[in-house]
């Protein structure tokens, strides 16, 4: 008897045991049902943060910032000469508080120790991945497939241009002078060649395009460079090589198909110096990434996803069209 | 449905078997809290529900609140926007003729007192010819004014003043490459030129910013919640991810909810359950839909439940332990009579029986004190009698080593051996020697009646011998008693008394007969003299008194026999004498009828058979 009454006295302190506990939780739930949830920071890192070209991106970000509780802060950079340049803007941005890093990368090869860096660190690549692929991951376009479709659009009507197709690419610093072209234009370059090599044609020359040097001396690489038509593979050249074709007729003036989504290049295009542009969907690009971010930085656990996004390819007759120009223009500028 | 029985009866088995029994207190304490606990929860659900409900309608209310504060600032934004118009035609284009006058001066202040919320002012031909426009700004190459939707549907229904769909404005060079997105209201004008009268469009583009900034107040910073503005045909004109559907991050029942009818209803999009309030914009035929998730109800209401969780919590806590506290106060005179019961059963034979609490438990308590009083004095009575019994036949035993008789006869041995009587001498010790065997029989108290008989044959031989044949002895024994069994040393003391006090101061021969019979089932043994006999009052007190008193010569007493044959066979056996002076006395004694044998001698040696008195039972 004495033996049951003590088992029913642990029961009994077991049953007020778990309700003390049931009682602490509702009162945590309780205190904290009206707080909102903790904001994490992340960085933005990308190549000339001023450009006109990041615009959509932008507002993809901050859209998604709003919905997932992120403090974005864009990093203020000018052109990066190289890798160990733009990783050294990334090491800083972890120091000053960055929980992660969303980082375009314009220089490809990365070392050893960069790699395990960027491997431990919550990084998400913009626009293409780096050498070695899948350290990190990665939201982009399909640049292989961008490359492709701008050397369609040429096909597409171009043929009756002629069949000399100049290639614009951009890349910077030390590579540029081995026209190593950015992460991204590699594989847009491979796209093209292997497209128009499918339609028996081959490119007459490849230029590689730096921030660094002024417009006069571009216009002058340019002007020894006679084509029928040039493909731009990134926006910058694009707008590079409208800025050269400004007052140019007749022999001088080659059909321009780009990649592209800034104000710049799609103001040509409605004006018909650009016939056609590629434009990926940077809106989708910059929400992807943060909302991937955020949900690695809530769920420590977790892996971050990489995604792809889409691309339109615009010209003059369906750039107004309603689908189209919800893709192009920004709502609020 | 024999399975189900099956499963049934096995389910109820199981329980019974492995039903605990548990403690009145718990019983009670669980019952009390069963109860308490339903009833909070009940109350607690209930309070809650009513709460959410209304929190609901409160909510509803706010959101129509709000759609139509929004809903009128929404008209009263088009309003201003149809009056620049309506100003723009009635004011000025009707008035001019277009062949000598401008529309520039009055289209330029127009604009510029509304520049917030335009983008430009523009009129044109049916051919799409521009005539005037605000702010002056260079026109695109190759522009097709008349294939813009905004100028078809102007012209297609041109009494009505037509609102487009927020789209890009498509009509003006800006070398800033600057796209605005505007909502155009246009409208077919009737143009004058020269006199003639020429139909024209009116366009006023509105700066879509405007309306977004107006719905961007409507939506507060809680987007479970949100307001989002479409045209009569589902469009989305304003919603607040708008690029997040354009870019299908995101999924809205904008369509469905432009065909609901003006107010609240339920409906259920993408898995979610949702409250929409709808309500249509005059002029344009928009609609504003107010979208309120349940979702958000139960995050607002989240603190709530958590709060009365909380509170039921508390409660209960406070009533387990009042229920504890006053089930332990009730249960405490059960529990501490059932802690004395508990000592009494790990042998402590005198536990202090609890008695107090309420009526029935501290009646309970009263009997079993009783109860153990009893047992107690029972078990005291029964030491006492086996220690009675023990010391009687110790002093029966004792009174066989009587040293004058044995110092009698052995002189009396002596006396004849000198005598050169050895026959006599002879007979004499073999008759001692039979005596003494018989008084110790292996140390056993019962005995079979024959052997009594012989005890006290061996004893008058050698008394009569003593006694010079100064009296007869006869024993009449029936042979069916022979074998019954008895306890030793009675007849002889009896004999003794029967000498001593009968016959030994006779002047005639005195007789002592023994006469042993069975009567009603019993076994009597009789020792009858006619000696002086006693007074009634005599024979009165011969079986009372001090039962250790010797008795003259080398009894034991009466009272010695008289006891032991009770002690061993009960309080319905025992001594009887019946006696008159001067008429002898008669002694009997009375024993049950059990026949001999070693269980039954062993039992009765044990005190096993007893009848119900303290008597020895029959045995069979």
């Amino acid at each position: 008897m004495q033996s049951k009454w003590n088992k029913n006295k642990v029961w009994f302190c077991i049953l007020i045991l778990g309700m003390l506990t049931a009682i602490a939780l509702s009162y945590y739930g309780m205190v904290n049902s009206g707080k909102t949830r903790r904001i994490h920071k992340v960085s933005v890192i990308v190549n000339d943060s001023g450009s006109e070209r990041w615009i959509a991106m932008r507002q993809g970000i901050e859209q998604a910032a709003d919905d997932c509780g992120i403090d974005i802060n864009y990093a203020t950079t000018g052109n990066f000469q190289s890798f160990e340049e733009e990783l050294a803007v990334i090491r800083r941005e972890f120091d000053n508080g960055a929980e992660g890093v969303i980082v375009q990368f314009t220089a490809a090869g990365a070392e050893d120790d960069a790699v395990r860096f960027l491997a431990g660190s919550p990084v998400m690549l913009l626009e293409s991945d780096i050498e070695p692929q899948e350290v990190c991951p990665l939201t982009a376009p399909d640049n292989y497939a961008l490359g492709c479709a701008l050397a369609e659009a040429f096909l597409a009507e171009g043929e009756a241009l002629g069949e000399r197709v100049g290639v614009l690419y951009e890349a910077a610093g030390e590579e540029a002078e081995q026209n190593v072209p950015y992460p991204a234009m590699q594989d847009r370059l491979a796209g093209v060649r292997e497209t128009l090599g499918g339609a028996g044609i081959e490119t007459a020359w490849e230029l590689a395009l730096t921030p660094d040097v002024p417009p006069e001396e571009a216009a002058a690489q340019l002007a020894g460079l006679p084509a029928d038509a040039v493909l731009a593979l990134g926006n910058n050249a694009a707008e590079a090589a409208v800025d050269y074709l400004q007052g140019k007729d007749g022999e001088g003036k080659w059909a321009l198909y780009g990649i592209g989504c800034s104000g710049k290049a799609v103001y040509y295009l409605d004006r018909g110096e650009i016939q056609s542009l590629v434009v990926p969907d940077e809106f989708k690009m910059g929400y992807q990434s943060v909302a991937n971010m955020a949900r690695r930085l809530q769920y420590p656990l977790s892996e971050m996803e990489s995604s792809a996004v889409d691309y339109l390819v615009v010209d003059r007759d369906n750039l107004y069209d309603a689908d189209r120009q919800k893709q192009l223009f920004p709502l609020v500028q | 449905m024999i399975g189900i029985k099956n499963i049934y009866g096995g389910i109820i088995s199981y329980i019974r078997k492995h039903r605990v029994h548990q403690s009145i207190q718990l019983t009670v304490m669980l019952s009390f809290t069963v109860v308490s606990l339903l009833s909070m929860v009940v109350l607690g659900v209930s309070l809650y529900n009513r709460f959410a409900l209304r929190m609901e309608d409160m909510t509803i209310e706010s959101s129509k609140q709000l759609l139509n504060q929004t809903a009128i600032n929404l008209e009263s934004y088009l309003r201003s926007m149809r009056r620049i118009s309506d100003a723009m035609y009635y004011s000025v284009i009707k008035d001019k003729d277009l062949a000598t006058e401008s529309l520039e001066t009055e289209m330029n202040l127009l604009y510029e007192a509304n520049k917030d919320n335009l983008i430009s002012i523009a009129c044109y031909t049916n051919e799409g010819e521009r005539v005037a426009a605000a702010p002056l700004a260079t026109e695109k190459d190759g522009l097709d004014v008349v294939g813009q939707k905004w100028f078809t549907e102007a012209m297609g229904q041109m009494e009505n003043l037509h609102f487009s769909t927020p789209h890009v404005q498509n009509l003006f060079d800006d070398n800033s490459y600057r796209y605005y997105w505007v909502v155009s209201l246009s409208r077919a004008v009737e143009l004058t030129n020269n006199g003639n009268s020429t139909l024209g469009v009116l366009l006023v583009d509105m700066n879509y910013s405007s309306i977004e900034q107006l719905l961007k107040k409507a939506n507060t910073d809680n987007l479970s919640e949100y307001v989002y503005l479409t045209d009569s045909n589902g469009e989305i004109i304003y919603h607040p991810k708008q690029k997040l559907i354009y870019a299908n991050l995101f999924e809205e029942n904008n369509v469905a909810a432009a065909a609901y009818e003006d107010g609240t209803r339920e409906e259920e999009f993408g898995g979610e359950k949702r409250l929409v309030t709808v309500k249509t914009v005059s002029y344009t035929g928009w609609k504003i839909v107010s979208v309120v998730p349940k979702s958000s109800f139960n995050m607002g209401l989240y603190g709530i439940r958590m709060f009365v969780i909380l509170l039921v919590l508390l409660l209960m806590l406070m009533i387990v332990l009042i229920n504890r506290l006053v089930s332990a106060r009730v249960t405490k005179p059960l529990r501490r009579l059932t802690a004395s019961v508990e000592e009494w059963e790990a042998g402590n034979m005198s536990p202090d029986i609890y008695v107090g609490g309420s009526m029935e438990v501290e009646y309970l308590g009263k009997t079993l004190r009783s109860v153990e009083g009893q047992l107690r004095q029972l078990m005291h009575d029964i030491l006492v009698e086996q220690e009675e019994k023990r010391k009687s036949e110790l002093d029966a035993l004792q009174s066989q080593i009587n040293p004058h008789f044995l110092y009698n006869t052995l002189d009396s041995i002596v006396w004849m051996i000198e005598g050169e009587r050895y026959e006599d001498a002879v007979f004499m010790i073999t008759e001692l020697a039979s005596l003494f065997r018989i008084s110790l029989s292996r140390g056993r108290t019962i005995i079979r009646v024959a052997d009594e008989i012989l005890h006290a044959k061996n004893y008058m031989n050698i008394q009569k011998i003593r006694y010079k044949n100064k009296f007869r002895i006869e024993f009449l024994i029936d042979e069916q008693i022979l074998n019954c069994c008895t306890v030793k040393l009675v007849i002889q003391p009896l004999l003794e008394n029967a000498i001593y006090y009968g016959v030994e101061s006779m002047e005639d021969e005195g007789e002592i007969t023994v006469r042993g019979f069975s009567r009603d089932g019993d076994v009597c043994i009789e020792v009858q003299d006619n000696g002086l006999g006693m007074t009634e009052d005599t024979v009165s007190r011969l079986l009372v008194g001090n039962q250790h008193v010797r008795g003259h010569g080398s009894g034991v007493g009466l009272i010695n026999v008289h006891t032991r044959i009770q002690l061993r066979f009960g309080k319905d056996y025992g001594l009887e004498i019946e006696s008159a002076p001067d008429e002898g006395t008669a002694a009997r004694i009375h024993l049950p009828f059990i026949e001999y044998s070693d269980e039954t001698a062993e039992s009765l040696e044990n005190g096993k058979i007893r009848q119900p008195g303290g008597g020895a039972a029959h045995a069979e």
